[in-house]
């Protein structure tokens, strides 16, 4: 039998796929001319001109991805799907859609001033979106572990993207490594699945799998494994602080975002399509690493000085909030973890782009106490800065708070649903991790306001694109903490429909 | 037949709100700004297209529904929504708020009309004309926000809203110092209020979730009110002394904690302080929000809570003695002070408290008039101090000014108005509306001491009506004391300026008609029923009844206008006959004369029983102690001396930055997680 196929299905995917292929044509073609419309073409224009095009990439996928969402769900091919567009890829790809254009309006600035500004730097950046949006819809096996080599890939190369500078060699290189032994891991768990159940589509595992059995138990386990490294949940999670360091920071903010948008995707599909069956088995391990991820993540980013680092562990604290929205496994839960994702975009990647102007010159400014007196230098990016660190913490009305609050209520609901006092817990931990986390996001405002500047201090003056990021994630954080509740129900349908369609799909 | 539900209302507020957002955006991206044309027509035509709406929309309101069906509704979406419990996003247009959007746009524009005059030479700061406008637009989404929000939450947003405008604006040019005190000073009182405001919402959720019906809009809420009518609380056993211990009814502790908000916002004692020293603020701003609107925030939050007010008669009885200690108070302040703004800002303070004299015994709607018409002349008598300000190169003194009324005789006709109108001259709309509160306070058999606050009020006119007329005729009768080169150079103001100076006057002149009482009506036109804005009002708010016969109705008014007459006719004896008196009455009355001047030393008395304890304890106690010794050390360093102990001996092991540990714990990890799902460990 021939499997019928969709092209039209992988509409989001193509913009960014031609893009990923022709700007590093562009770049070549560009090399050579001196002018461009009677005025010399220098490298900042080239870099400019590059971003812009694949803005123009990211904004179709965005409009694509948009109208999917509204639309109903499409399956690449029939019979043993290997991508299914539901509403929770599409939901996922605007995400990270999102965050990538955000990153590349961030990046023009950044790379002419880090010295760094080449061409592949945006084709990589695409490759990698391309290889996120095939995670989040991928519902079999090798699918998955294609779009995820496709993401990393890149990831790599643009951590090391400073070639000059020994952190960011560096960064790559730890990056690179560990990112492959965790690649051997996930690809081991996945062969034993595959030998064990004797498929790869999600679907089929998911009914053939066998709880009781060890080696089936074995195959789950290491493919959590590897899809924790990508998360970076405690404890697979020490490359994180390292790698964000040292990378260039707008590919920081990039890969705190966008990664984990793809791989919570991933991660939740894999749980709950392939391994439902151990749901119960699972979701007691994964209550210990979200417990760790939180509290390990924010004990740790109390004692950083570096604002990276502060943020990396910040962002493991991250994963352990939303893999509660996991554990729950409630349409509810899952819509939570949409939310929240969505939220956690604008928020990370506001502060990592005042991180990012700040890094004058390719000297990186990025100790806490470099916001000093910022709010009299530059206020808009104090004010920023401010919010986000408002919505990290879930100070209401942010949207951090509004996140917050669905994931843990989502947690409180299902523990009386089910009267399973670990998810109040969870909840109770959640919240008490939270307070814990005023102690250093608060210190990042009281820096930036009642701290005179050092005399020396010239805080870069953001340029265009940057204030467009910066005042994005304001509109973004203030505007999410007031959205209509009903944005709610929404992706709670979205993620039924998600379910719904996967489990009709195996054959 | 018209729906009730109404999906332009929301345009209102959104109109000055894109207003503000266009202007700011721009500022922000630009750096620089827009041509002065496109800033005034953005800025001024904001706020009028939204008065042109609400006037519409007030129309069709009155007109479309028969008495007691009067409302719009416009929801815009549910914002939270958890269990039974949802917080809507929506706006309500009934007739207490149709009032208040009429005042907020209508003397709202006149005055961003008035600043395009008052701010055009403003050079004190670059980009400073379009910020200021962006700010004024601000304010004006804030406040009709809270106005129409048709829940306590919605209402709650605008509240802070507002607050935030007025601090950035009394602080508008910050870089004095003294300017970003003041705004400081204003911020942070309005704090203490609205921590008593915001307990007051949670009081009054709690008892209507406890009731069954867990609801913050204000209609729900009204119409289930009985309900937790009777619900008591117990109070701890320290605070014995308190009248009616130990049991109160929950509507009157949260009814008590509301006001506290008001007493913020509104400028009641004890937290008034901080309103004259908004005068800070460019004197548009001063007109706009410390006179015309934000500052009556809480008296309409008192009467949009009427139906709590109405069944907690001992947090009404506070409200009266509050408002009428207040009017009596700042207006004997206002009698000494020298500096012309901050004299209107004592009258702002005064004539609030007579709007919460009012509302404190059940005469809302006189409340409300009352609120309309000062905001008129008020508004009207801070631009025409702003005028005079303007001509005289920013003195603010009045001992130096005088004789004003020959270089700007249209400035001077239209304060003159403004003076007589707040001195309750009939007919001037301060007459009939001071007059329908001082008749609800007469009337109120209900209230203790309701013969005693009516005296109050009494005196309170009189004294309006000295200090109003000493001001007036300091500034633009006798000779002037301006220095000479100083003298030459007083103009007449702008159109610009005297065009809403003239709406203003018209409107103070002839503003009281609309709640013209019911006696008048009858005797002068005979119509019944010609109080139209009481009745008007009456649908959205739980007035109490009272009847007074015509005869002593006009025999009251009589007195009240004879007493404010002895005023003004002490004022004109004084500071127009005879100038020569005013040094030897000061100096025979002279350590009361100190004491007023100096505001009865209240913020003396603050600074030394509050604030400057406050600061030792912050300092020394908290701040040292507590905070260095154990929150810093012991918490804060303590924990992360700790992790950092830890990390160095036993974390070091494991985040060193080498790739063969990271590893390891990795591995580590994948093993614990097998050993648990396979082996059940």
């Amino acid at each position: 039998m021939i499997p019928q196929i969709d092209i039209g299905a992988l509409g989001p995917m193509l913009p960014v796929a031609v893009g990923a292929i022709l700007l590093p044509l562009a770049e070549v073609l560009m090399a050579r001319k001196r002018t461009f419309l009677s005025r010399p073409f220098t490298q900042e224009r080239r870099g400019t001109f590059l971003a812009v095009a694949s803005l123009l990439c990211l904004v179709i996928a965005l409009i694509i991805s948009v109208n999917g969402l509204l639309g109903p769900s499409r399956v690449f091919n029939s019979g043993n799907p290997m991508i299914v567009m539901d509403g929770v890829a599409h939901f996922l790809n605007i995400v990270v859609l999102l965050g990538a254009s955000l990153t590349v309006l961030g990046s023009v600035k950044y790379l002419a001033d880090i010295h760094s500004n080449h061409g592949e730097y945006y084709a990589l950046l695409m490759s990698s979106v391309l290889g996120m949006m095939f995670l989040t819809s991928a519902s079999n096996l090798m699918m998955l572990f294609l779009a995820l080599e496709l993401m990393s890939i890149p990831l790599y190369v643009l951590a090391g993207f400073r070639r000059s500078s020994l952190r960011s060699n560096e960064s790559a290189l730890k990056y690179f490594l560990i990112g492959s032994f965790a690649s051997g891991i996930l690809l081991y768990g996945m062969a034993i699945l595959y030998g064990m159940t004797g498929s790869i589509s999600l679907a089929e595992i998911g009914k053939r799998f066998d709880p009781e059995s060890a080696p089936h138990l074995l195959g789950a386990a290491l493919v959590v494994v590897g899809l924790g490294f990508k998360i970076s949940s405690v404890p697979f999670h020490q490359w994180a602080p390292d790698v964000y360091e040292g990378a260039p920071t707008s590919v920081t903010g990039f890969m705190a975002t966008t990664v984990k948008v793809a791989a919570f995707g991933a991660l939740m599909r894999v749980l709950a399509v392939a391994l439902e069956p151990a749901a119960e088995l699972l979701y007691g391990a994964l209550w210990v690493m979200a417990v760790l991820s939180m509290t390990l993540g924010n004990v740790m980013a109390i004692i950083q000085q570096n604002i990276k680092r502060m943020l990396a562990y910040s962002s493991i604290a991250h994963v352990g909030y939303l893999l509660v929205g996991v554990i729950v496994g409630t349409l509810d839960g899952y819509a939570a973890v949409l939310f929240y994702l969505l939220v956690y975009t604008f928020m990370t990647i506001g502060a990592f782009t005042v991180v990012a102007i700040l890094a004058k010159g390719g000297e990186d400014r990025d100790r806490v106490e470099d916001l000093a007196g910022l709010s009299q230098s530059r206020p808009l990016m104090a004010v920023v800065m401010t919010l986000c660190m408002f919505a990290l913490a879930g100070i209401p009305p942010t949207a951090g708070f509004m996140g917050k609050f669905h994931l843990f209520r989502a947690a409180i609901e299902r523990g009386i649903e089910i009267g399973d006092t670990s998810l109040f817990w969870l909840a109770i931990i959640g919240v008490l991790n939270s307070a814990i986390s005023l102690a250093y996001y608060l210190r990042v405002p009281l820096v930036m306001y009642f701290r005179d500047a050092p005399p020396t201090s010239d805080p870069d003056v953001p340029g265009f694109f940057e204030r467009v990021v910066l005042l994005t994630c304001l509109a973004a954080v203030v505007l999410l903490g007031i959205v209509p509740d009903d944005i709610f129900n929404v992706l709670s349908q979205t993620a039924a429909s998600a379910q719904h369609l996967l489990l009709l799909q195996s054959p | 037949m018209l729906e009730h539900v109404n999906e332009t209302i929301r345009w209102i507020p959104l109109l000055p709100l894109m207003g503000a957002l266009v202007s700011g955006l721009w500022l922000i991206f630009a750096r620089q700004e827009l041509p002065r044309p496109l800033v005034i027509g953005l800025g001024c035509g904001a706020p009028m297209l939204s008065f042109a709406l609400s006037v519409r929309e007030v129309f069709r309101l009155a007109t479309a529904f028969p008495a007691g069906e009067r409302f719009f509704i416009d929801n815009l979406y549910t914002w939270i929504s958890a269990g039974d419990f949802h917080a809507e996003l929506s706006f309500l247009l009934d007739p207490l708020s149709a009032v208040m959007i009429l005042v907020v746009t209508g003397v709202g524009s006149l005055i961003h009309i008035y600043s395009v005059g008052y701010m055009r030479e403003d050079h004190r700061d670059d980009r400073g004309f379009q910020r200021f406008f962006c700010y004024l637009n601000l304010f004006t989404f804030a406040m009709l926000v809270l106005v129409l929000g048709d829940n306590l939450l919605v209402l709650f947003v605008g509240w802070e809203g507002v607050g935030l405008c007025s601090y950035l604006l009394i602080g508008f040019w910050y870089l004095d110092d003294h300017n970003a005190m003041c705004g400081q000073k204003a911020f942070i009182v309005n704090r203490i209020g609205d921590f008593g405001f915001l307990l007051g919402i949670f009081l009054l959720f709690w008892a209507f979730f406890e009731a069954g019906h867990p609801t913050i809009e204000f209609y729900a809420m009204r119409e289930h009110v009985g309900l937790v009518a009777e619900r008591t609380v117990t109070l701890p056993a320290w605070l014995g002394f308190l009248p009616g211990f130990p049991t109160w009814t929950l509507l009157t502790l949260a009814g008590l904690c509301l006001f506290v908000g008001a007493c913020g916002k509104s400028a009641q004692l004890p937290l008034y302080v901080w309103l004259p020293d908004a005068m800070a603020g460019p004197t548009p701003v001063s007109a706009l929000i410390h006179a015309a609107t934000m500052v009556t925030a809480g008296v309409y939050m008192v009467c949009r809570l009427s139906f709590v007010y109405s069944l907690a008669p001992g947090a009404s009885a506070t409200i009266a003695w509050v408002g009428g200690l207040t009017a009596i108070f700042a207006a004997t302040i206002a009698i000494c002070q020298k500096d012309i703004k901050k004299i209107l800002a004592y009258s702002t303070v005064s004539q609030l408290g007579y709007m919460f004299l009012a509302a404190g015994v059940g005469s809302y709607s006189a409340a409300m008039f009352h609120l309309m018409t000062h905001a008129f002349f008020k508004a009207l008598l801070f631009l025409g101090a702003g005028a005079v300000i303007f001509g005289m190169q920013h003195e603010q003194n009045i001992e130096k000014m005088g004789g004003l009324r020959r270089y700007m005789p249209w400035t001077h006709w239209t304060f003159l108005i403004g003076v007589l109108a707040i001195s309750g001259a009939p007919p001037l709309s301060g007459f009939f509306s001071k007059d329908e509160i001082l008749l609800g306070v007469y009337a109120a058999h209900a209230m203790p001491g309701h013969m005693a606050l009516w005296w109050i009020g009494l005196v309170t006119a009189g004294l309006t009506a000295f200090y109003m007329f000493r001001l007036y005729f300091l500034t633009f009768s006798g000779a002037s004391r301006a220095p000479m080169q100083l003298q030459t150079r007083i103009r007449e103001q702008p159109v610009v300026i005297l065009m809403p100076l003239f709406l203003l006057a018209g409107l103070a002149i002839v503003g009281g008609l609309v709640g013209l009482p019911d006696a008048y009506g009858e005797a002068l036109f005979s119509l019944p029923s010609s109080n139209s804005l009481h009745y008007f009002l009456d649908e959205s708010v739980v007035s109490a009844t009272h009847v007074v016969p015509p005869a002593r109705e006009f025999a009251l008014a009589g007195l009240a206008v004879l007493i404010a007459a002895g005023g003004a006719f002490f004022a004109v004896f004084l500071y127009y006959y005879r100038t020569d008196l005013v040094p030897r009455v000061t100096a025979a009355l002279r350590p009361l004369y100190q004491l007023v001047w100096r505001k009865y030393y209240v913020d003396e008395l603050y600074s030394l029983a509050v604030v400057r304890p406050l600061v030792r304890i912050s300092d020394a106690f908290l701040y040292r102690t507590i905070d260095v010794r154990m929150i810093d050390r012991l918490g804060v360093d303590g924990t992360a001396g700790f992790v950092r102990g830890v990390a160095d001996r036993g974390l070091k092991l494991v985040q060193t930055g080498l790739m063969q540990s990271y590893v390891f714990v990795m591995l580590l990890g994948s093993v614990l997680l097998i050993a648990y799902l396979v082996g059940g460990l």
